[in-house]
C-alpha cells in the first residue's frame, strides 16, 4: 500500500529537483570547468559502449601498405594536427581549449586502447578509430569526417594512426609531405 | 531526468565547437598543400628495415622526388590521379 504513495511522490520530487536545477542556471557550462566525476563517468560510459556496439562488425582492410600510410599521413597532417598534434608539437589552441580535450594521438594511449598484444583488441581499436573518424563524437569537438571523405581515405588515416606514435619528427615530415599531387596515391 | 537534459545542453556546446572546426578544415585546404619531403634526413636514420611499411613509405616519397627532378613522367602521374573518382579535393 505504502509503495503506491512513496514511489510516485519520490519520482515527482526528483523530477521537480531536476527541473529546478536545469532552470536555476547553476550548472557551469564553460569548457574551462571540467565535469564532475559522475558526469564524466556517465558520458564516457555512454560514448564507449555506443561506439563499441556500433563498430563491432566493421571489416578491416589491410592497414600495412605504404600507400595507405602516405594517403593517411597527408590527410592527417592537413586536417587533424590542429587538435591532435604532431611529433615535436606539445600543444595548440584547440588541444588546450577544447573540452573534452582532444587526445594527443602522437602518444601511445594506455587508457583508451585496451590491447595487451592480443589481435582482437588491436582490431577493435582500429574499428573504434575508424568509427570515430567517420562519425565524429557528439558533445565534443570531434567532427564526422565521413560526410566529406570516403571510407578508403578514413581507413588510410587509421593505418597512419597505428604508426604515428612511433614516428620521429623527420619520419613524420617525409611521410606526410604532400608534394605535387602524388601524396594521395593508393 | 537531470542527466538527459544535461546531455542536450552539452550537445549545444558541441555544436558551437564543431562549427569552429569547419574553419579548421577550410583553412587546411590552403596551407601545407605542397611541401617537399626532407629526404636528406633519411640518411641519418639508423634502422633501415626494407620491409617495414614506414620505411617503404618514406622510400616511395623520396624516390618519387628523383622523378620530379627529371621533370618527365610527372604529368602522366597527375593525369592518372585526376581520372580516379576518389573525392580527392586537394587536386586543384
Ligand atoms: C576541432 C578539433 C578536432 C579535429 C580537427 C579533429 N579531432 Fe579527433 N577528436 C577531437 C576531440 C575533442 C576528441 C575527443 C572526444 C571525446 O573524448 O569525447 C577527438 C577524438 C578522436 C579520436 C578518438 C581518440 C581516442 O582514442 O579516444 C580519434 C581516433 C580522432 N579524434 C581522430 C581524428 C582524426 C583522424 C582527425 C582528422 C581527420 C581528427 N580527429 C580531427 C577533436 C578533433
Amino acid at each position: 500500500m505504502k509503495c503506491k504513495i512513496i514511489i510516485p511522490s519520490t519520482l515527482a520530487l526528483a523530477a521537480i529537483a531536476g527541473l529546478s536545477f536545469l532552470y536555476s542556471g547553476l550548472y557551469p557550462m564553460g569548457a574551462d570547468v571540467p565535469h564532475t566525476k559522475l558526469t564524466y563517468w556517465v558520458l564516457e560510459t555512454l560514448r564507449e559502449r555506443s561506439i563499441a556496439r556500433a563498430s563491432s562488425k566493421l571489416q578491416i582492410p589491410d592497414l600495412n601498405s605504404p600507400a595507405m600510410l602516405l594517403a593517411g599521413g597527408a590527410d592527417y597532417n592537413d586536417m587533424c594536427t590542429s587538435c591532435h598534434l604532431k611529433p615535436g608539437q606539445q600543444k595548440s589552441d584547440m588541444s588546450q581549449g577544447l573540452y573534452p580535450q582532444p587526445p594527443n594521438l602522437t602518444k601511445d594511449t594506455d587508457d583508451h586502447d585496451h590491447s595487451h598484444g592480443d589481435n582482437s583488441d588491436i582490431d577493435q581499436a582500429a574499428r573504434r578509430q575508424f568509427w570515430i573518424i567517420k562519425h565524429g563524437i557528439k558533445a565534443s569537438g570531434m567532427p564526422a569526417w565521413g560526410l566529406t571523405h570516403d571510407d578508403e581515405r578514413i581507413w588510410a588515416m587509421v593505418a597512419f594512426l597505428k604508426k604515428l606514435p612511433q614516428l620521429t619528427e623527420q619520419q613524420y615530415q617525409i611521410i606526410t609531405a604532400r608534394k605535387g599531387n602524388s601524396g594521395m596515391q593508393h | 531526468m537531470k542527466k538527459i537534459n544535461l546531455k542536450i545542453a552539452l550537445t549545444g556546446i558541441a555544436l558551437l565547437l564543431v562549427s569552429s572546426t569547419v574553419f579548421a578544415h577550410d583553412r587546411s585546404k590552403h596551407k601545407g598543400k605542397q611541401e617537399a619531403p626532407d629526404c636528406e634526413a633519411m640518411k641519418d636514420m639508423d634502422h633501415m628495415d626494407k620491409m617495414d611499411p614506414v620505411m617503404m613509405a618514406m622510400m616511395e616519397q623520396c624516390s618519387d622526388e628523383h622523378d620530379d627532378d627529371h621533370e618527365h613522367g610527372d604529368n602522366d602521374h597527375e593525369d592518372k590521379h585526376d581520372d580516379d573518382h576518389h573525392g580527392n579535393d586537394e587536386h586543384h
